[in-house]
Order: C-alpha cells, then sequence, then structure tokens
C-alpha cells in the first residue's frame, strides 16, 4: 500500500515535527495530545510516545493549552500511542470514567444516569468520542465487555436512516438527520469486527458518501475505515481524491489532519493497531 | 437620667422601630443576596446610542455585489482605512441549499475591504458541526472564491488560542478562549445567512459568533455552549467577541427548520451595519419578526447594540416594503410581528 503520495505526505509530517517529538495542531502551534497521538500511530515514532508520557496528567488524563483545558476525548487516542501499558490502562480508566449525562430527544437531559462519551466533561454523549473510548477499550482491554457493548449500543441508536451517522444524534425535533462521512468513518472504525447489520449499513453509506464531503479529514478516516473492514473496492479512489485534496489546499496547514493521511496511506499493520484483537 | 428614661410604651415602639428597621436592612440584605448578579456592567456597556443600517437590495448573487457593499459600508459609515480586517462567514454545512453564507458575497466583501483601505484581510470560521472544515470549505465553493481574490482562511477551530476573562455574566463561564487570529484583528466582521433557528429563533450576527469559539475546547457542536443555554451564550460571546461590523446574506435566506433543514427563502437582501445588534433587528425586520420578541436580540439591545428599529436610522430600501415574512417553526410563531 505505501506509495510516493505516501512517501510525500510522510515527510510533510516529519517536516513539522518538534524537537521533543511532539506535534502541534498546526505548524506553528504549541504541541498538543491529539495531533502527537495519532502521529505517533502513523509514524511509529518513539519520540512522539514519549513526548505522550510526559504530558499524561497524575489522574491519567490529557489536557490541551499546557494542561489547562481537560481534553477527555484526546485521551483515548492518546492511550492506543502511549508505550507502557500501565499508562495507556490509566489513559484508558480516565477516558472510561468520564461518562456523560443522557441526551433526550428534544436535546434536553433525560433523567440522572450517564451514557456514552462526549468531547467535554459533563457534556452529552456524541458519536466520534464514544468510537474513540470503544476503540482504545478493544484494543486495550478487550475483556471489558461492559464498556464495549455500551458504546456498542449508542452507536447502534445514533445510526441515521441513511446508515451514516450524524455527529450526535439520529433526529433532532423529530426530524431525521442525515450521515456524515467524517463521521461515519469514525463510527465504522469503532464498530470493526462487530459484524451487524449496522455496520453493513454504515460500509454502503460511506461508499458513497466520502465523494461529497471533499477535505483531508474526511478522507483519511473513510480510508482507515474501509481499509479496517478490507473493503478493498473504494480505496483506490479514496486515496486519489485524497492526493487531490492535499494538492488544493495541503489540508490548510493542519497538521491533525496529515497525520490521519499518514495512517490512511501507510503499512496495514499500523492501521490494524485500531482492530485490537478482532 | 430622667430625660432619657422612656416609658415602657415608648421604649416598646422604639425597639419595634428598630426591629422593623434591622429586619428591613435584613431584608434588604438578603434580597441583594438572592438577587442575580448584574449579567452586565453598564461602565462597560452604556446604554446603546442610536445606530444605522442599509437595506441593499440584491436580485441574484451574479450581480456586482462588490460595489453594492462597497456603497452600503460606506452609507452605514464603515471604517477600515488602515485595519486589519477578519472576516467571519456562516460556515455550516456542505450541502446544498442556503445553509451557508454565500461565498460570492465574502469575495465581494474582500473586495470592497480593499476598496475602503483595510490594510490585511483574512477570511475566518470554526464550523459548530463539521470538524472536517477543509471539506466545506471545498463543497461550500468558498476555498474556490478565496483563492480567486487572493485571501488566506483560518480554521477558528484549529488556530492558536488565548485567553480571554468573559465581559458579561449571561452564562457560568468566566473565561473565553479565543483564535489569536480574531483577537489580533482591528475589526471583526460578522457575516451570517439570514435564517431560522429551531433553537432560539433567528439565526444572525450575535448567534454568528458561535462560529468564533474553538470546538476542540468546546466540543463540536460547541457543546458547552449548548449546555449553558444557547442564548445566555450568544450574548456572553457577542459581548466579549464585539464584532463592530455586520454584513447579513439575504439574497437567498433561509426559513423554517432552519438552520440547517430549512427552506430556500429568496429575500434580495444585504444588510450592513456598523451595530450588529441593529443589523440583526433590521434583519429580523425584514424576515417579518419582531426583534423585541427574540429573547437574546432584547437583551442585547439593552447593552450590546440598538435594538429598536425606531432607534435605527435606516438607509438604503425602504424596511417595511423590502420585508418578506419567513416561515417558523409553530415554537416561533409568537416571534411573528402579528402574532
Amino acid at each position: 500500500m505505501p506509495t510516493t503520495f505516501h512517501s510525500t505526505l510522510v515527510d510533510a509530517l516529519r517536516g513539522v515535527q518538534r524537537v521533543d517529538g511532539a506535534f502541534g495542531l498546526t505548524v506553528d502551534a504549541r504541541a498538543e495530545p491529539e495531533p502527537t497521538a495519532v502521529a505517533a500511530l502513523a509514524l511509529d515514532d518513539a519520540s512522539a510516545r514519549r513526548w505522550l508520557a510526559s504530558r499524561q496528567g497524575a489522574d491519567g488524563g490529557f489536557a490541551e493549552h499546557d494542561g489547562l483545558v481537560e481534553d477527555c476525548a484526546s485521551t483515548a487516542l492518546a492511550a492506543l500511542a502511549l508505550d507502557r501499558r500501565s499508562a495507556a490502562l490509566r489513559a484508558l480508566d480516565y477516558a472510561v470514567a468520564r461518562r456523560s449525562p443522557q441526551i433526550g430527544e428534544s436535546g434536553d437531559e433525560n433523567g440522572d444516569g450517564r451514557d456514552g462519551w462526549g468531547w467535554t466533561p459533563d457534556t452529552y454523549s456524541w458519536v466520534e468520542p464514544t468510537s474513540r473510548v470503544l476503540i482504545a477499550t478493544r484494543v486495550l482491554r478487550p475483556g471489558d465487555a461492559t464498556t464495549r457493548a455500551e458504546a456498542v449500543h449508542l452507536l447502534e441508536a445514533r445510526q441515521c436512516p441513511d446508515g451514516g451517522w450524524n455527529y450526535g444524534n439520529a433526529t433532532v425535533n423529530g426530524v431525521d438527520l442525515r450521515g456524515y462521512a467524517q463521521t461515519t468513518a469514525v463510527a465504522l472504525q469503532a464498530l470493526v469486527g462487530s459484524g451487524s447489520a449496522t455496520v453493513e449499513r454504515g460500509l454502503a453509506f460511506l461508499r458513497g458518501a466520502w465523494r461529497d464531503e471533499p477535505g483531508g479529514l474526511t478522507l483519511a478516516q473513510s480510508l482507515v475505515a474501509l481499509r479496517l473492514h478490507r473493503d478493498r473496492g473504494a480505496i483506490g479512489p479514496l486515496e486519489r481524491a485524497l492526493a487531490d485534496a492535499h494538492q488544493r489546499t495541503h489540508f490548510l496547514g493542519n497538521v491533525l489532519v496529515l497525520a490521519w493521511a499518514v495512517l490512511a496511506t501507510g503499512p496495514q499493520e499500523r492501521i490494524d493497531a485500531l482492530r485490537g484483537g478482532v | 437620667m430622667s430625660g432619657q428614661r422612656l416609658s415602657r410604651r415608648r421604649l416598646l415602639v422604639r425597639a419595634g422601630a428598630a426591629a422593623s428597621f434591622a429586619i428591613g436592612i435584613g431584608a434588604l440584605a438578603e434580597d441583594r443576596l438572592n438577587r442575580p448578579p448584574p449579567r452586565f456592567d453598564r461602565s462597560l456597556f452604556p446604554e446603546p446610542p442610536p445606530a444605522s443600517a442599509a437595506v441593499l437590495r440584491a436580485g441574484s448573487y451574479d450581480g456586482p455585489l462588490d460595489e453594492l457593499l462597497f456603497d452600503g459600508l460606506r452609507a452605514v459609515g464603515a471604517d477600515v482605512r488602515g485595519r486589519s480586517v477578519l472576516l467571519k462567514p456562516n460556515l455550516v454545512e456542505h450541502n446544498e441549499g442556503p445553509v451557508n453564507t454565500d461565498p460570492r458575497v465574502v469575495a465581494a466583501a474582500v473586495v470592497a475591504m480593499r476598496r475602503l483601505g483595510a490594510r490585511e484581510i483574512v477570511v475566518g470560521e470554526g464550523p459548530g458541526h463539521r470538524r472536517d472544515v477543509e471539506a466545506v470549505l471545498v463543497a461550500s465553493g468558498l476555498h474556490e472564491a478565496l483563492q480567486d481574490v487572493g485571501v488566506r482562511f483560518v480554521d477558528l477551530n484549529a488556530a492558536e488560542l488565548v485567553r480571554r476573562p468573559m465581559r458579561t455574566r449571561f452564562t457560568d463561564l468566566r473565561e473565553l478562549w479565543l483564535p489569536r487570529a480574531l483577537v489580533d484583528a482591528d475589526v471583526v466582521v460578522s457575516m451570517p445567512k439570514l435564517k431560522t433557528h429551531h433553537w432560539v429563533g433567528v439565526t444572525l450576527s450575535l448567534k454568528n459568533c458561535f462560529g468564533c469559539v474553538p470546538g476542540r475546547v468546546y466540543g463540536w457542536p460547541k457543546n458547552v455552549l449548548h449546555f449553558q443555554g444557547i442564548e445566555r451564550s450568544i450574548l456572553d460571546i457577542a459581548a466579549t467577541v464585539r464584532p463592530s461590523l455586520a454584513i447579513v446574506d439575504g439574497i437567498v435566506g433561509m426559513e423554517g427548520d432552519g438552520p440547517i433543514l430549512g427552506t430556500a427563502q429568496p429575500a434580495g437582501v444585504i444588510v450592513v451595519s456598523t451595530d450588529p445588534v441593529a443589523a440583526d433587528a433590521t434583519a429580523a425586520r425584514l424576515m417579518g419578526i419582531d426583534g423585541e420578541k427574540v429573547g437574546y436580540l432584547r437583551d442585547a439591545g439593552r447593552f450590546l447594540g440598538q435594538g429598536r428599529l425606531e432607534r435605527i436610522e435606516q438607509r438604503g430600501e425602504d424596511l417595511e416594503r423590502s420585508a418578506r415574512p419567513f416561515a417558523l417553526l409553530d415554537q416561533f410563531r409568537h416571534l411573528a410581528l402579528r402574532s
């Protein structure tokens, strides 16, 4: 799979790595956990992993802006990239413990329970953060059937009628929402191995939907999802679309997108690191 | 001592009076303790002065919009000479339909700002729903439009951040993370689409400020702000960002179930003002909506800008004759002028 395009992306990503091994969200920005975690996975880079380890909080979590902004959603990604298993499990514990208040049909809080995971502390559960927790749990603690079942249940419940996933809910005020390719790709990464009708409907949606969202993040995450599912039909066109996007925008200088693109076009074993034992 | 001795009756009366006074003071103190603290400081936000707004007639996106905006901006006294300008359009989705500020209006604003002497212009947005801003930028046509006029786009969700104290207290948030590109700009221009909104009635230049705060801190779609209350968040963010110009794209607006799932409404207008509250009150009127019935807009008119139409001098097209009632969801029918 690695191609000339992949090499170009790797060179670009290496070119913005800081001397301490970390990555910022944009070229000149301060280092942050999320781009560093994805880059560590994409490049299998020891110095990026070391930087992450140095930034893990005593509670196992990670924070943006030199620790000023709590970042639940990035912690699950960082857990996947940490070298030491004990550190990775502490990060996973931190992420799993931060469940969201339940959301009602109208968008109002519904009861006292907690269900799924959100972007920020104490806000509603959303598709992408829940997917990240599911991936990290599957890889790091596959025997945690409770967490996995909870995340799968939420993703199944939030699937839109068209088979994709919107950012959060499938309906708002009784109106069906449509799926987005990017969110669908992340949900499908999380649901790999579950072999359900939900997955089949999601894959069918994604095979067409990525063409409507010509951004690097969407295309790269779609490529990762389809490669995880061994769904080879769209991989060639997706990789060409990703190359076109890079030529058009250089992904707007967004290092996180670049890191996802490196992972998406790189060796299969690095993508399969997201599978866990399934 | 006799002169100072008090009869039992007089003592009781005086004691009663003292007790009443004490109770009164206590009640007053308790009332002060129970009363919510003021949401804004009048010394920072004096009574809004009269304002002006211009309704510009534009039947389609294919006309000379840069000239129209140039004339409209001059009509309301916009001064950007030698200043850095950040144009903040409303970029929501890759959908077809009037979801986003039209790229042709944004490009025309760039040209108009240059003619008005702006030193530097960037376009910035941090979409609420979409992490992949590039997908929306390209699919909406804005990327190409900005290339044509040679202007850089800044993803406000990913840009470097600075922390700023909140200037008002409508939410529990006491500070706001904002993109440095926004904070450093001399002039922030809010450029919304003329749309109804299924949570707050209308989305215009004040609501458009949601896109100034970064999703990587506040989540997608800015979850923290939804949790704090959308109307209260609009007020806090708009008061802290303080856009100093508004350009509302109402050439084709959205009615009904906005801001995404509504229906196109070709209103054929652009609204321009140096007072975003005045722009929104005027735009609401163009939609057949009484801005003083829109909760956050009514509150904004108390401190942030001029919301009373009788104190907004209308320049350009006649406001009443340009108005075209927008369809409203049931829960917002009461906002209509004739309800």
